[in-house]
């Protein structure tokens, strides 16, 4: 970066930082949390993902700038949990639970009023379906932007949903409870 | 396990119908041949039922997960955080904050430190390398390789991906995108070329929207809100238009951008489209006078009045008129009010040009390449037969419904409990929202609470079915929380914002909500920044009226940039909803002027119904709107604005003798004719107002109108509507100029005049004019209070 830059691509720069972190701070955090589990670790993922972005020319981004800051998030959260010999992933372990479980506080409240709650069902899955559950449906991405982000394939992306969708209805209707009717509760 | 198979050898556990389901993957829509593809999968799905069952569930389970994960909680960095990054962004080269080098973990040895001031470095190649070379070589080993692999079942589906990488300048290049597992380098300098994905909106630079042409709307204006049908216009007055009342609300002064040529320019937009305007400020504005009148004596209450109407004016020595275009439109509903509270409003409540531009007339629209059309009609005075009463209307060209951006709106619900009946209105008013919405359009479904939930997460408007089924889910569980439940909204109005759209929270509480005192500032704050963002919020206070009762006026800070609505009725919820909908006001047309010009030869003397006498913040808006009448306004797209004169005719067929009244005379055009009407305009370019007023000229419209001899009964039903509109007023005020008018009289035009009626306002206005006539015969019979009688003169 020139270090001569002007004070107008600085400006830039700052808009386009503050814009950014805007749009998409609160969709970053809620992925960072389901990755870490603690909310000071998910904002530090967030906020160096941020501090990267810095380092970006304002523009350089255009179009891929949430799958761009997703994989940051993703691999910082990977290297903190191998660094930190704190990352079980493939391993369906205990820790996996917990640390899949925690992020979830406010649905951890609706959980406690209606333990049907498919929400209930997740901690079940395996994490990696879990993931790839929570980037479709909670942050919208695509099959594509999540097998970039992932390094599945596509097709294994569909298959972990498939999978995933599949589960959470059989242990569902387990539940006595059908999902065309979601499982909100009434007052 | 096939790894693509074609439609005809599915079965309900085929993974490809989840892929299909939910049309992503081969059916996503930026992958070439989806369509195709698609079509051919819809093919087979639609001959199979248990196929068509299974894709129905799957859309209906994922649907429920997607709400689901949507109820988690939103959080947001740190104020702290946020400036930390923006303090970097103003200068990366050097370096990252102190605070974030040393705080990143709370183990001030451990490797995520010192990895992170490897990466701060000022020699980073060298960090960079370093860090890169260990990765690879931890990424030999890490677990997560195995986790990428998703294990048992899947892992024969599995393979490396070996998407394209951006080649790095970096000596210490990995190729392999899996052998990158710490990733630092790859996300941050090497973001896969597959990742460029133009159609990904939300990863776009901020917007900034440039409503060029919006700043235009002049401030001190009262705003009309010109929506088919007529509009539930309670919105405040414009904040310049009535300073005295905004001033008293110190809640309000505060947010009002101090000079508006330093407001961004999005406000422009934001002061066009609706005033700035605020429960207070309109509580304020509408107890200004006495609403209600204690007396129902006829006298004493003419004596009381403040306003007066504009008196009849001699065509040979004054014949030239003119009317504003954007009258006011607080006296409807207060009127209202007043009558459904059974009294008699105040006569200085009553201001006839506010009633009548109330509601909307089927004006026609401009034909050809004009942007403004004129339309007069002509009648013999249903209260003074001798009279004409002659009907102006002027409509700017409608805006061009396919126009309407894409909308991302945003729904939070806040009522409170026992409050069913609202509840059925927000649901039945939100269906017909929804209704309007296509699958361009974005929607989702908030409802606060202490159990504040989600009820649709941002969903395309295409999905009508889903949208109803949250509908059904809406509760009024009490206790919003307001600034938690608006942080949700916005933020999930943020996950989908719509470059050059229309991007909205729409609150819908009612008067019991209350903002905590402590929690206001914050929520003004939150308010401000949004809009700054170009979130544009829209309350509306469901049932609430501010007036009647100030305690159970909504606390809602409303800087510029949201528009509030007090919404008395179903129909006008369904209003209020649409108009959040409006595309951004565009300009019709510029520096408009309305000259209605006399002829002595067949005018005698003439009247606008109107009122002159304002109390003096009113009546420095008055002259402000009357100034800008002359030198011309815009008008928005759609816009329109109906005055009604009264003539009495001259018939002793004396011309004028004056010089003025000749040259008057000679510009009247034919002497037949009643009047003249010229409507001034100049074409906006397109560009910003600026140019447009250099660079297009003046233009405008010419109607002569000749007298007509007709019974009023013999006029349109719009004509009939409008005369009973204003002679309603007339007689609220007990005005000298009712003529023979009675209630009677204004019923039937009332009810000849309902015309087509689709929103119900005419309806409603009826029954207005059906109780004040009741509440008048009431009033006849009793006796004028006593303190009235002390204070005739």
């Amino acid at each position: 970066m020139n270090p001569s830059s002007n004070s107008n691509q600085t400006d830039e720069r700052v808009e386009w930082i503050r814009a950014s972190m805007e749009r998409h701070e609160a969709e970053l955090l809620r992925y960072a949390l389901s990755l870490v589990g603690d909310l000071p670790s998910a904002e530090d993922l967030v906020q160096d993902a941020f501090f990267k972005l810095c380092k970006q020319e304002p523009g350089s981004l255009r179009g891929r700038l949430v799958p761009w800051l997703f994989t940051v998030v993703r691999n910082q959260a990977m290297d903190r949990h191998r660094r930190e010999s704190r990352w079980p992933r493939a391993a369906e372990s205990e820790a996996s639970e917990v640390a899949g479980n925690a992020p979830i506080p406010s649905a951890s409240v609706q959980a406690r009023d209606d333990v049907r709650n498919l929400m209930s069902l997740m901690p079940s899955l395996p994490p990696n379906q879990r993931e790839v559950v929570r980037l479709k449906f909670q942050n919208q991405l695509s099959y594509r932007e999540i097998s970039q982000l992932t390094r599945l394939t596509e097709t294994n992306v569909g298959f972990l949903l498939h999978t995933a969708l599949k589960t959470l209805r059989q242990r569902f209707e387990h539940l006595d409870h059908r999902p065309g009717q979601p499982p909100t509760s009434s007052p | 396990m096939k790894s693509s198979s074609s439609p005809a050898d599915w079965t309900p556990d085929s993974p490809e119908l989840t892929d299909f389901a939910l049309k992503d993957g081969p059916y996503e829509q930026s992958v070439p041949g989806w369509a195709e593809r698609r079509a051919a999968a819809e093919k087979v799905v639609a001959r199979s039922a248990a196929l068509r069952a299974e894709v129905g569930e799957i859309r209906r389970l994922a649907d429920s997960v997607e709400t689901d994960l949507a109820q988690e909680e939103i959080h947001r960095l740190s104020l702290d955080r946020r400036q930390a990054v923006l303090a970097y962004a103003r200068n990366p080269e050097r370096g990252l904050p102190r605070r974030f080098a040393e705080g990143l973990s709370s183990n001030a040895d451990s490797p995520w430190r010192r990895f992170w001031s490897v990466l701060t470095r000022p020699a980073m190649g060298l960090g960079l390398a370093a860090a890169t070379a260990l990765s690879i070589a931890l990424a030999l080993w890490s677990p997560w390789k195995s986790a990428s692999v998703p294990a048992g079942s899947v892992a024969a589906n599995s393979t490396v991906s070996n998407t394209p990488v951006r080649k790095l300048e970096s000596a210490t290049e990995a190729t392999n995108p899996l052998e990158q597992p710490l990733g630092d380098v790859v996300a941050t300098d090497a973001v896969p070329e597959s990742l460029i994905q133009p159609e990904i909106q939300r990863g776009d630079p901020p917007p900034r929207w440039d409503h060029s042409g919006k700043n235009s709307a002049p401030l001190g204006e009262p705003v009309s809100e010109d929506v088919p049908g007529g509009t539930t216009a309670t919105l405040a007055p414009a904040l310049g238009s009535d300073l005295s009342a905004s001033a008293r609300s110190s809640d309000v002064a505060s947010f009002a951008p101090k000079d508006s040529k330093e407001s961004p320019r999005w406000l422009g937009q934001a002061k066009a489209k609706a005033s700035p305007s605020v429960p207070n400020a309109l509580a304020a504005a509408e107890t200004r006078e006495p609403v209600v009148s204690p007396t129902k004596a006829s006298s004493p209450r003419r004596q009381a009045q403040t306003t007066r109407e504009i008196p009849f004016q001699s065509a040979a020595t004054t014949p030239l008129s003119t009317f504003p275009l954007k009258p006011g439109n607080t006296s409807y509903p207060q009127v209202r009010r007043a009558i459904q509270e059974g009294q008699l409003p105040s006569p200085d409540a009553v201001r006839l040009d506010e009633l009548l531009n109330y509601f909307s007339y089927n004006q026609p629209a401009p034909a050809g390449s004009d942007p403004v059309s004129a339309h007069v009609e002509v009648a013999d005075s249903p209260w003074s037969p001798d009279h004409r009463l002659v009907k102006i209307g002027v409509q700017a060209r409608p805006t061009r419904p396919v126009g309407r951006p894409a909308a991302n709106i945003v729904v939070l619900v806040s009522l409170s409990p026992g409050s069913a009946a609202r509840l059925s209105w927000a649901q039945r008013s939100l269906q017909t929202l929804f209704e309007t919405l296509n699958d361009r359009d974005s929607v989702a479904l908030l409802l606060d609470g202490p159990r504040g939930r989600v009820l649709l997460p941002p969903t395309s408007a295409g999905d009508q079915d889903r949208l109803s089924r949250s509908l059904s889910l809406l509760r009024a569980e009490g206790a919003p929380r307001g600034l938690e439940g608006l942080r949700r909204a916005y933020a999930l109005a943020a996950q989908h914002l719509v470059r050059d759209g229309i991007n909205r929270v729409i609150w819908i509480l009612d008067g019991e909500f209350s903002a905590e005192v402590g929690t206001r500032e914050e929520l003004a704050a939150l308010i401000r920044e949004q809009t700054e963002w170009g979130v544009l919020l829209s309350v509306l206070g469901f049932g609430s009226d501010p007036v009647a009762d100030p305690n159970a006026t909504p606390w809602v800070p409303t800087p510029s940039g949201e528009t509030y609505a007090s919404v008395a009725s179903p129909a006008e919820a369904r209003a209020a909803l649409q108009r959040e909908l409006r595309p951004d006001p565009t300009t019709a047309a510029e520096d408009v002027t309305v000259d209605v010009r006399f002829n002595p030869d067949r005018v005698d003397r003439w009247r606008l119904l109107s009122q002159e006498n304002r109390d003096p913040s009113t009546r420095r808006a008055a002259s402000k709107t009357n100034a800008a009448a002359q030198k011309g306004t815009p008008m928005e797209a759609g816009q329109s604005v109906t005055a009604l004169y009264e003539i009495v005719p001259n018939r002793s067929g004396n011309r004028p003798e004056s010089a003025v009244d000749k040259a008057s005379a000679a510009v009247a055009g034919p002497s037949n004719d009643l009047l003249s009407l010229q409507v001034g305009y100049r074409s906006p370019a397109g560009g910003t107002v600026q140019n447009t007023t250099t660079n297009k000229p003046p233009r405008s419209l010419q109607v002569g109108v000749p007298d007509v001899h007709r019974s009023a009964d013999a006029a349109t039903a719009d004509y009939k509507f409008a005369a009973a509109v204003v002679g309603y007023g007339l007689l609220l005020r007990d005005s000298p100029y009712k003529g023979d008018l009675t209630w009677e009289k204004v019923q039937s035009l009332a009810e000849e005049g309902q015309g087509p009626d689709r929103e119900g306002y005419r309806m409603e206005f009826l029954q207005l004019v059906r109780q004040a006539r009741a509440l008048n015969d009431s009033a006849s019979n009793a006796a004028p209070p006593a303190g009235q009688i002390k204070s005739r003169p």
